[in-house]
């Protein structure tokens, strides 16, 4: 059974692939995402804020649902942002 | 007798509990520890931390007393020496806090963690106890010290250390030791280090890439330009600092002569000052030493180089190909992360001698030992006559192998074998104890020094270099082409880079090679499973005015990291060696006005030259893009700053800073970097690569008009390759301290990501990378503040962000009103549950359409199953929130869903319950005040009314909460239940079982967990004709089978199998019991004639102990004894136990009276393991109760766990009432950076100095307060 949404798999395109690569590439994609996200999130968050995030990477126990969440709250341009990398990612790797 | 101040000594040998200990120590009363200074312990390290105590001493003498204390590590870690500083700074402390971070090589990691995670705690513990120091004790490693040091250098916790704490601690070391090298401060202080040089200085540290070095130049720029004094204090840095390698020559020597302000010192000048570079396998050399030197060295200097040579005996010295290296004075300093000064190397040789003479064995278990080393002295060394060494050895040596790998050590080699004065006899052991020439060929060149002629070797040179004589020659039937290595040139006067320049001079020529390396190697960082070294280094070699031994060096560490395959080495042989220089040469001299990489047009002709022509094109674009880049992001940073200065200023200091404008040339190059990636991505593709990209190409992925697109593999590399190069090279282009910080985010970021496993991984994924993500943060917020994050709950709080939980909670509301809608129409299908569909928000429709689109025709075509499909995502999303949210502190979020109006069945009880859908009623954003129940009417009836009526839902009427582990893609099953809770499953609805046309029977795995599964099984297998061995088994009780197919291990940890939903025990038509995912045959348990094959698969901890479990404070009398509720329930619901729990003052009158200490819980409650849940039921609502009515009436409220209950400083303007589970324990005042509090004295104190629990948890509070003041609102 396929773990992954056909949302997903008809945005990115990933029909054509084995199951196995479909998730090998979801992972990527999510990777590269996460990262940009993060990288531009920083830019934008406050000192205050980053100590905040600071404390939140530290705890053993967080997720990056909590990050997500964490930066959500913070940057009021979050989605947009999100958005954003999310399409440059299209551009770059989408036929 | 000098006074002796008060200790805290932390002496446990265990560093995790060592720091423990001092975190204990930290949490303490404050007031206990008045004033304070610093003292210094050191470790069996010949002197450990006397730099940094010569440096405090020297430099700020108001941090108070040092004390240092020798340990013998063969032993007990008893004191062996004690050596105390004067009095006068006994006098100034009254505390020393003494921490000694002990143990194993983990000690530093943790060591480091400690302070890391602690900046900010640690600062501000000094801060508030007034001790200005730390006392620090390692036992064997000095890089520990080093690195510890420098974190709080960083935090400049300490002004200086020294003269080299890398090397100086070990070389100057001991407890007798006496020399003092630190700068002596005050002698000249009139002198200031010259302008030029500080420019100077800074372009090569602006201009270097390698981390190492930077950090090396971090430090010199600290001592040398923030602290030295004199002249020649910053003379002897800069030779100590070159030393160690961090200069070049060139730039040594450039600094040199902007130090004596002259525009060049002439190079024998120079070069006599100039100590040689030494690499770690460098055979030991002859060493020259003044002619006046005193070659005693103290007693404690020698032992401690021979308490250091015990360390070396069991290091891993080795070289890259993990040989073991001999130990030389220079390995040895190196190792103790000396610094590797000639005279520092003199030392250590000479201790060595003494040592050896005394009969102390170096010998390594390896096998390696320590050689005599001969010295001589300058004089000697000015008239001794040239070297012996035949120039066929040099020739030869000059052609090893793959010259480029051994071509530093090979080099120094070469240059101790010319030095003048050196014999046959040293040319043979220099030769001999080499690292980097195996035996073969040490045999030859011995026989070229002893016998064969020299002369017949170079006959047979050939007249000019060929690229294939780059392999290594058969001695000596073909000797070898000598090409000779440059003589360090001095800097000749840049650029070569500049295509104006009508000749190309050696230098020029050279340059361009250098540059032209720089390309390949830009060319091979665009493999995305290159490493980040080819950037670094390729940016390096852009530099102007490089020596070809600057080079060298730099290409050497890809060598050492071994990251070229052999035709990468080979190709960048040729280009350093100019093989391929007819290439570019004519290009250049046709059209000398051609940009550097013009030149290498023609090759376009070819595909190849193609791909190279664009990534250069890329790289360029990408360059100048990560140019602006980086201006913006310092823009941003300063504005940011002066931006919430400013808010705070106006009291508004909560606004986010507005991100500015992209300057038009920043925005050009970034369009320039997209097209260039999209140029090269047609290319890729096979495409016109001078196809024009769309206009708001990035707007146009989603649009309704784009086609559907699929996703291409190679560009997916090429993407993440591309992204790594630019953001190393715009972390590159940071202050080392910025780019620390940021790695160190993005480290802990990806940490993060990478802790989740695939399965939620794919989970989170499928919601992240979404255009409509929009719902992601939302189900997730409850999860978020869930976990158990008191941190993030307490930030999300203090900064007014409650409306995220409400934000959230809206979410939920919603897609609960959704989920009762759809589910009405349901038909249930098990499906894999993914928080994605929730991501639907209207919101991204724009943005969305093609793929809402699509959505909503598979939608059309997946009849309702597919529908039911969503509701149980929704309802494993609406779950796991209202689960995450359970063990929210500090939120109302989870109050408002684990404690409904009428403190009723939770949400997440009525899941349990049997799945009874609340109405959207029952889930109001905020509930009524529960006190107003409490105060007025029975809570049993409240609890009746509030519970809604069962519907038809067509839920299982008892199932357990399920264990949702980090994302709900993953819906894992619960944990095995205890035998007990399996005896109510008659009760339960079981899901249908389908027996196929084949005869199969599938049952599929229960939310309840495999023990479950089992007995569904058992139930359904009753009446068939099985195996007897199967009978048989299937005849014992389920959690029996269970345990014996390896689902459930009840004694160990991960005690329960880990499940997917859709998972499936399965019958088959064989008599094979096996589990199946979807149609994957996972395993098979049992085989038809009853053999047990045990499931290995992954297990989990289904029973974690957590605040999320012991919240569980259920009202169900039914609900199954799982691991999730705890053992000592609370009877009733939590209104009846907060009525029973808690204490009414009688001026209680509305439920805000509750923060004033009103309504706390009753004292037997405060203390005593038996109590807990008591604590937990209680500050569970008091939590709840905050968030629902008192956000708005305080200023910050800091929550503190505190024996399973909580401390509440809340904060109302200047005051803070500190409250123990709603008891008022204290009070206080927040100044302008001023705290101060006061115990609540009718709670009692304690006798005999020992404190009474209240004030334990008082001191706990005002040591949490002080670490977390910033969240306070700072009243002036």
């Amino acid at each position: 059974m396929n773990p992954l949404s056909k949302d997903v798999i008809v945005e990115w395109g990933l029909g054509d692939l084995p199951l196995e690569e479909q998730i090998d590439m979801v992972d990527r994609i999510g990777r590269l995402i996460y990262q940009a996200v993060l990288v531009r999130s920083l830019d934008i968050l406050s000192e205050v804020e980053q100590v905040e995030f600071d404390l939140l990477l530290d705890e053993d126990t967080t997720t990056p649902q909590e990050v997500v969440v964490f930066l959500e709250s913070k940057i009021p341009t979050f989605k947009l942002l999100l958005k954003e990398e999310i399409n440059k990612l299209k551009m770059d790797i989408l036929v | 007798m000098e006074e002796t101040p008060e200790k805290i000594s932390i002496k446990n040998p265990e560093t995790a509990d060592a720091i423990a200990e001092l975190q204990e120590a930290l949490e303490g009363d404050p007031t206990e520890l008045p004033g304070g200074f610093l003292k210094v312990n050191s470790s069996n390290i010949s002197g450990g931390l006397r730099p940094v105590e010569d440096l405090i001493k020297n430099t700020k003498p108001e941090l108070g007393v040092l004390e240092e204390q020798r340990v013998d590590t063969e032993r007990e870690p008893v004191p062996v020496t004690t050596r105390r500083l004067p009095k006068q700074y006994y006098d100034e402390a009254s505390h020393v806090l003494d921490l000694h971070i002990e143990g194993d090589k983990n000690s530093e990691a943790e060591a480091i963690d400690f302070f890391s995670r602690g900046r900010r705690s640690i600062e501000e513990f000094f801060e508030a106890k007034n001790i200005k120091g730390l006392t620090l004790r390692a036992r064997d490693a000095q890089t520990r010290w080093k690195k510890v040091i420098e974190k709080l250098i960083d935090r400049d916790l300490i002004g200086d250390y020294g003269n080299g704490i890398y090397g100086g601690a070990a070389l100057r070391g001991g407890s007798g030791g006496s020399e003092k090298e630190a700068s002596p401060i005050g002698e000249s202080e009139s002198w200031i280090v010259p302008d030029d040089f500080r420019n100077e200085f800074e372009r090569i540290q602006n201009a270097n890439r390698d981390p190492g070095i930077q950090k090396d130049l971090d430090i010199f720029k600290h001592f040398g330009l923030d602290v030295v004094r004199t002249k020649e204090d910053l003379i002897k840095k800069l030779q100590d600092t070159k030393g160690a390698g961090t200069f070049t020559d060139k730039q040594y020597n450039l600094l040199l002569s902007m130090i004596n302000r002259e525009e060049r010192e002439p190079a024998s000048k120079v070069k006599e000052e100039t100590v040689p570079l030494v690499v770690e396998n460098q055979p030991q050399s002859p060493l020259v030493v003044e002619e006046e030197e005193d070659f005693t060295v103290s007693e404690s200097f020698v032992d401690g180089i021979r308490s250091g040579a015990e360390t070396w005996k069991n290091m891993n010295l080795e070289d890259k190909d993990g040989n073991k290296l001999p130990l030389t004075p220079e390995s040895y300093i190196r190792s103790m992360g000396g610094v590797l000064s000639q005279k520092n190397i003199n030392k250590v040789a000479i201790a060595f001698d003494t040592l050896v003479e005394q009969g102390f064995a170096f010998k390594t278990p390896q096998g390696y030992e320590i050689q005599k080393i001969s010295r001589i002295t300058k004089k000697e060394s000015a008239t001794e006559k040239a070297s012996e060494v035949p120039e066929s050895i040099l020739l030869t040596l000059n052609n090893l192998g793959d010259r480029l790998s051994n071509a530093v050590p090979i080099r120094f080699l070469v240059a101790d074998l010319k030095k003048p004065g050196v014999t046959k006899e040293q040319v043979a052991q220099l030769i001999t104890a080499s690292g980097v020439i195996d035996d073969e060929m040490k045999k030859s060149l011995i026989g070229m020094l002893t016998g064969a002629s020299s002369e017949s070797v170079q006959d047979q040179i050939p007249e000019a270099p060929r690229m294939e004589d780059s392999v290594a020659p058969e001695l000596p039937e073909a000797p070898p082409v000598y090409i000779p290595w440059p003589q360090f040139p001095e800097p000749v006067p840049p650029p070569v880079y500049s295509p104006q320049t009508p000749d190309t001079s050696p230098e020029q020529q050279a340059s361009l090679r250098y540059n032209k390396i720089a390309d390949y190697l830009l060319s091979l960082a665009q493999d995305p499973e290159s490493p980040h070294i080819f950037g670094l280094v390729a940016a390096y070699l852009r530099q102007e005015g490089l020596s070809e031994r600057d080079v060298v060096f730099e290409l050497s560490t890809l060598y050492n990291y071994d990251v070229l395959l052999p035709e990468q080495k080979k190709k960048i042989q040729d280009i350093l060696d100019g093989n391929i220089e007819e290439e570019v040469q004519p290009e250049i001299k046709t059209d000398p006005e051609l940009p550097l990489l013009e030149p290498i047009e023609p090759a376009i002709e070819n595909k190849e030259g193609l791909d190279t022509q664009l990534r250069l094109e890329l790289a360029s674009a990408r360059e100048r893009y990560v140019a602006f880049e980086v201006e913006y992001r310092k823009k941003v940073k300063d504005g940011r700053k002066w931006y919430q200065n400013a808010m705070t200023t106006l009291g508004a200091s909560g606004k986010t800073y507005p991100m500015p404008d992209k300057d038009p040339a920043h925005s050009e190059a970034e369009e320039e970097y997209f097209r260039a990636k999209w140029h090269l991505k047609n290319f890729i593709l096979g495409k016109d690569t001078d196809e024009v990209p769309p206009e708001n190409a990035e707007d146009s992925v989603n649009t309704e008009n784009a086609q559907p697109r699929k996703i291409n593999k190679k560009l997916t590399e090429q993407s993440e390759s591309e992204r790594r190069l630019a953001q190393n090279l715009i972390e590159d282009a940071l202050s080392p301290k910025e780019k620390s910080e940021l790695r160190k985010k993005m480290e802990a970021g990806l940490r993060v990501y990478n802790r989740l496993n695939p399965a939620a991984r794919v989970a989170f994924n499928a919601a992240f990378i979404t255009v409509g993500l929009v719902g992601l943060g939302k189900v997730t917020a409850g999860a978020a503040m869930g976990i158990g994050t008191v941190r993030l709950a307490r930030g999300l709080v203090s900064l007014g962000t409650a409306n995220v939980a409400g934000e959230a909670f809206d979410g939920i509301k919603r897609k609960k009103q959704e989920k009762i809608k759809e589910e009405r129409q349901g038909l249930h299908e098990a499906n894999v549950t993914a928080v994605e569909t929730l991501a639907t928000d209207s919101e991204s429709d724009g943005n969305y359409t093609l793929f809402k689109e699509e959505e909503r025709k598979q939608m059309d075509l997946d009849t309702e199953a597919a529908r039911q499909e969503k509701i149980d995502r929704l309802k494993k999303a609406a779950l796991m929130a209202v689960v995450g949210g359970a063990a929210a502190f500090g939120t109302g979020l989870a109050i408002d869903n684990v404690v409904p109006s009428g403190g009723g069945a939770s949400a997440l009880d009525k899941n349990k319950t049997g799945g009874n859908t609340p109405s959207p009623e029952n889930i109001p954003k905020k509930t009524p005040s529960f006190m107003d129940r409490f105060l007025k009417k029975p809570p049993e009836t409240q609890t009746q009314a509030s519970i809604p009526k069962v519907t038809e839902a067509p839920t299982p009427k008892v199932s357990a909460p399920e264990k949702i582990i980090e994302a709900p893609v993953a819906e894992v099953t619960k944990a095995p239940v205890v035998p007990e809770a399996l005896k109510t499953l008659p009760a339960v609805e079981t899901p249908p079982v389908a027996i196929d046309i084949k005869g199969e029977v599938n049952v599929p795995l229960s939310s309840k967990g495999y023990i479950a599964t089992i007995a569904e099984l058992q139930e359904k297998l009753k009446g068939k004709p099985l195996s007897t061995e199967l009978t048989a088994l299937l005849q014992e009780p389920p959690e029996k089978i269970a345990i014996k197919l390896g689902l459930y291990k009840p004694d160990e940890p991960a005690e329960s199998a880990l499940g997917f939903k859709g998972d499936q025990i399965t019958l088959d038509t064989q008599g094979n019991i096996s589990l199946m995912r979807g149609d994957t045959h996972l395993d098979t348990l049992v085989k038809a004639d009853g053999t047990i094959s045990e499931y290995n698969g992954e297990m989990f901890d289904a029973d974690p102990a957590s605040p999320v479990e012991t919240e569980t404070v259920t009202p169900e009398p039914e609900a199954p004894k799982s691991s999730v509720v705890i053992e000592q329930k609370i009877p009733g619901t939590l209104a009846q136990t907060i009525e029973e729990i808690a204490v009414k003052d009688s001026n209680f009158t509305k439920i805000t009276d509750m923060f004033d200490g009103k309504m706390p819980l009753k004292k037997e409650y405060q203390f005593g393991d038996q109590f807990k849940s008591q604590r937990v039921a209680y500050s569970k609502f008091f939590t709840g109760e905050y968030i629902k009515n008192a956000l708005d009436l305080f200023d910050y409220q800091l929550a503190i766990p505190y024996q399973e209950g909580y401390i509440h400083a809340i904060q109302k303007g200047p005051d803070v009432t500190i409250l123990l589970n709603g008891e008022k324990i204290g009070s206080g005042l927040i100044g302008d950076g001023k705290i101060g509090f006061q115990y609540e004295s009718k709670l009692g104190k304690g006798i005999f100095g020992v404190k009474s629990e209240y004030e334990q948890a008082f001191a706990k509070a005002v040591a949490e307060v002080e670490k977390n003041k910033q969240f306070f609102k700072v009243n002036k």
